[in-house]
């Protein structure tokens, strides 16, 4: 949990590098907030990439020709220009799935997505298939952090190298995002995790969303999950989370390899909506969530208003 | 990472700083919560209805990779006769992949440990993730069919663990399997024979499966505690094209047929 601290500190030192930036933290939202004006945020999002560089092959049966990361690319440019706060966030298994993978181990996938401009990414089973070390060696080809909050690395080489969550400001507009994994006990070989320590995703989410609302006083909280959409048994899913959860407000979904076709609305603990999203895999699909953000205070422990999804 | 370097030594100087921060930001509660009133989504779906033009720098700097790819997974290794699809309790596909593994097992034992013999292979079902078409078998084909790195792992197992491992996959409809026969009923192994002889839970065995399996990947988690285990160093799918190439280059076309080494008895 060392990194979230450190993480806000870095926030703090980039306002305050940028001189007399006190005042600037405090009057933003003043100044770009108008009487009855909203500031719009995009949430961009992808999950379960599985290294699908080109587009899907003209003979399969299904989806054939379609997704691909130089169109991804151009879709993205082209919402970058039409609107001005943009976030783009992935939830997981970016690794594996062609020969890009096996023959490049991920560096070149981190690369593209790095050029794409991705805000951040957790990090899914399917990362594990080449071991810690298949890890370790290819972060640095990404030019975002990776937001793990339940995979407790600190005795493994990949100690320090990511962070549980992480703060975005956008017009005015404080984002707080948090990564969760799935369990990898069954699903992943036990020397290809080794000394990782998993810990329960919910209650790790609402720890991190307490921490992220009360002691950082963010507007939006938002879970990338690579937990799976929902199961038949017992076992913590994006549904479960979201209905079990008090302040997270969206979570980007992956690892199930869920299409929906829109977004999800699950009434949380305190009864309000959170959205649910998830968008397949292969990068057929981008998920485009829009909110308008107005200056009305945002009630830190009971806001029972509902979102509508449009 | 990079996000972190620098910043712990540095944190303590900007105390008194994010301390009149916090005091200016909690004189002023209602500034900095806003509100969400509204939202609207699209997935927006990669298709062939979506305008957009591949980015070009983007398009470029895959190029080269691509065709270096394309190259290496455009080889030939073989002919199939037959579509070679998965499925239980036994299939085209899991029978000639399980047999392939075990004959290929066997050589290497030939040459690095000479005296052993390899007497089961099991393949997991959910490790081959597609079929293996008819006509060309590709490099390409083989990444597709087996996507990840595990490699070739020995089991010396006693009879007793061997049957339980039986009835596990039994219990799982059937698994990809060589070297042995065995019905299923109720989730469990009936008349399970190894060799074509009736299974001896006093004899010593050799399995020969992947690593993921061997760790108690798909819930085999009675191979964990099997001790005596050997790693030769071979990647499976590395194991798929050497055997598929040494066909092309015989001449030898895949063909096969189901035998009922796994069948549901009733």
């Amino acid at each position: 949990m060392g990194g979230f601290t450190m993480q806000n500190r870095r926030d703090f030192l980039r306002l305050l590098g940028a001189g007399a930036a006190g005042t600037l933290a405090v009057s933003t939202p003043l100044s770009v907030f108008g009487a009855d004006e909203l500031v719009k945020l995009t949430i961009l999002h992808t999950n379960d990439f599985h290294s699908h560089i080109d587009p899907f092959e003209k003979d399969v049966p299904r989806n054939a020709g379609e997704g691909g990361m130089a169109r991804r690319a151009a879709l993205i440019s082209q919402v970058r220009a039409e609107t001005k706060n943009v976030l783009l966030f992935d939830a997981g298994d970016i690794y594996q799935g062609t020969p890009y993978f096996n023959f490049f181990n991920g560096k070149f996938d981190f690369e593209l997505m790095t050029m794409m401009g991705y805000d951040a990414a957790t990090i899914g089973n399917h990362e594990f298939d080449n071991g810690l070390e298949g890890i370790r060696s290819q972060l640095k080809y990404a030019g975002f952090p990776f937001l793990c909050a339940n995979y407790d690395f600190s005795d493994t080489i990949l100690a320090g190298m990511t962070v549980p969550c992480k703060i975005f400001k956008k017009g005015g507009v404080k984002v707080g995002v948090y990564g969760l994994g799935v369990e990898l006990q069954g699903l992943v070989g036990e020397k290809n995790y080794g000394n990782t320590h998993y810990l329960d995703p919910l209650q790790t989410a609402l720890k991190m969303e307490k921490i992220l609302l009360e002691e950082h006083n963010t507007d939006l909280i938002v879970c990338l999950s690579h937990l799976g959409y929902s199961y038949k048994e017992e076992k913590v899913s994006d549904k479960i989370l979201a209905a079990k959860t008090l302040h997270t407000d969206f979570i980007i979904g992956g690892h199930t390899h869920t299409f929906l076709q829109k977004p999800d609305l699950i009434k949380n603990l305190s009864g309000k909506d959170v959205i649910v999203n998830q968008v397949g895999f292969g990068g057929l699909i981008v998920g485009r969530v829009d909110f308008y953000f107005s200056k009305e205070k945002r009630h830190k422990h009971h806001d029972s208003s509902n979102i509508s999804v449009k | 990472m990079f996000l972190i370097n620098g910043i712990k030594k540095s944190s303590l100087r900007w105390l008194p700083a994010i301390t009149l921060l916090l005091i200016l930001v909690s004189a002023f509660p209602g500034c900095h919560s806003l509100k969400v009133s509204k939202v609207e989504f699209t997935n927006i779906h990669l298709d062939s209805t979506l305008k957009v033009t591949p980015d070009p720098k983007m398009e470029s700097i895959i190029a080269p990779y691509r065709e270096k790819l394309s190259k290496e997974m455009g080889e030939v290794l073989c002919n199939s006769k037959v579509a070679l699809f998965g499925g239980r309790p036994e299939s085209l596909l899991t029978n000639f992949c399980a047999d392939l593994v075990r004959m290929e097992s066997d050589s290497v034992c030939l040459k690095k440990y000479p005296g052993m013999h390899i007497d089961v292979a099991m393949v997991n079902r959910g490790g081959l993730r597609v079929p293996i078409p008819k006509g060309e078998v590709k490099v390409q084909n083989m990444f597709e069919l087996m996507p990840f790195e595990n490699e070739v792992i020995f089991l010396k197992m006693t009879g007793k663990e061997m049957r339980g491992f039986i009835n596990h996959m039994a219990s799982r409809g059937g698994e990809g399997v060589s070297g042995v026969r065995f019905g299923i009923k109720d989730d469990k192994a009936l008349n399970p024979e190894v060799q074509g002889q009736p299974l001896d839970d006093a004899k010593t065995y050799w399995l020969v499966t992947s690593d993921y399996i061997a760790s108690g990947g798909d819930g085999s988690e009675i191979l964990k505690n099997i001790k005596e285990r050997i790693l030769p160093g071979v990647r499976f799918r590395d194991m798929f094209i050497d055997h598929l190439r040494k066909l092309g280059r015989k001449g030898i076309a895949i063909d096969v047929k189901l035998d009922g080494r796994v069948y549901d008895a009733k």
